[in-house]
């Protein structure tokens, strides 16, 4: 079975209302690049075993991964979410589909 | 129910978000469903230092993240309807958030949120959403207008 797209560009189309390639590539390429804010915080939240900090981060990058239409990266920071406080698993998980999301985009 | 997007139009906004990104993709948004200006806030302390400044005044409508570190939605929420800030206390404010537990919700509509949206959200669902409250909120107010007059 093939593993889904990182984002789906199709569903992402949809929510934005356009289908302007060159503009839903910006978004995407917009989410990357901001995203990469969001995994140092939950990692200088882990290292600070910060437990409600990582709460947060998790779930505020959720949201935007969920509007970006990110499923497999949403997925994992769900499971940080959810395998707190012990969510070593989960955030490796995550820094695994980030780095897959930015070398597909 | 008035849900004509036009409404929006010319409307100054204030987007409230501890993601960046979500925050430049829902101003986008908010552009192209007609608003005016559109400032944008990365977490509650900043949304807090540009409501309390005199920019809040011309906010007619405010689109809030639900869980920030340090300020959270829903006390910005009440700071706006207890007037502690600049921004007008029956401006319209709708929440943009994940988080769907029956007790927030309860908490937000305890403090009159105008709308309460899920994401993901298209932005034709948002201006849907925001239209038909902003239009339920000036009914109300010309209703209290006819009642004092």
């Amino acid at each position: 079975m093939n593993s889904p797209q990182p984002i789906d560009f199709g569903a992402l189309a949809e929510l934005i209302g356009t289908d302007d390639a060159n503009h839903l590539r910006e978004v995407a390429r917009l989410f990357v690049s901001s995203s990469a804010r969001m995994l140092v915080r939950i990692q200088e939240c882990q290292a600070a075993g910060d437990i409600e900090g990582l709460r947060i981060a998790a779930h505020g990058w959720k949201g935007s991964a969920v509007q970006v239409c990110a499923a497999p990266l949403a997925e994992a920071l769900a499971r940080i979410e959810t395998s707190l406080p012990q969510a070593a698993d989960a955030i490796a998980e995550v820094e695994r589909r980030y780095s897959a999301l930015n070398a597909w985009i | 129910m008035h849900d004509r997007q036009d409404i929006l139009t010319g409307m100054n906004a204030l987007v409230v978000d501890d993601v960046a990104f979500s925050v430049t993709l829902v101003s986008g948004m908010l552009r192209e469903l007609g608003c005016n200006e559109v400032h944008g806030a990365n977490g509650g302390v900043d949304a807090l230092k540009l409501m309390q400044s005199d920019q809040g005044r011309d906010i007619d409508l405010v689109v809030l993240d639900m869980n920030m570190p340090g300020i959270d939605g829903l006390t910005i929420l009440r700071m706006i309807r207890e007037g502690l800030t600049e921004v007008k206390p029956t401006a319209t404010v709708a929440l943009l958030t994940g988080v769907s537990e029956e007790r927030v919700v309860r908490a937000a509509f305890a403090l009159n949120v105008d709308a309460y949206v899920m994401k993901p959200v298209s932005k034709a669902a948002l201006g849907a959403r925001l239209a038909r409250a902003v239009a339920q909120r000036r009914s109300a107010g010309s209703d209290q207008l006819k009642r004092s007059a």
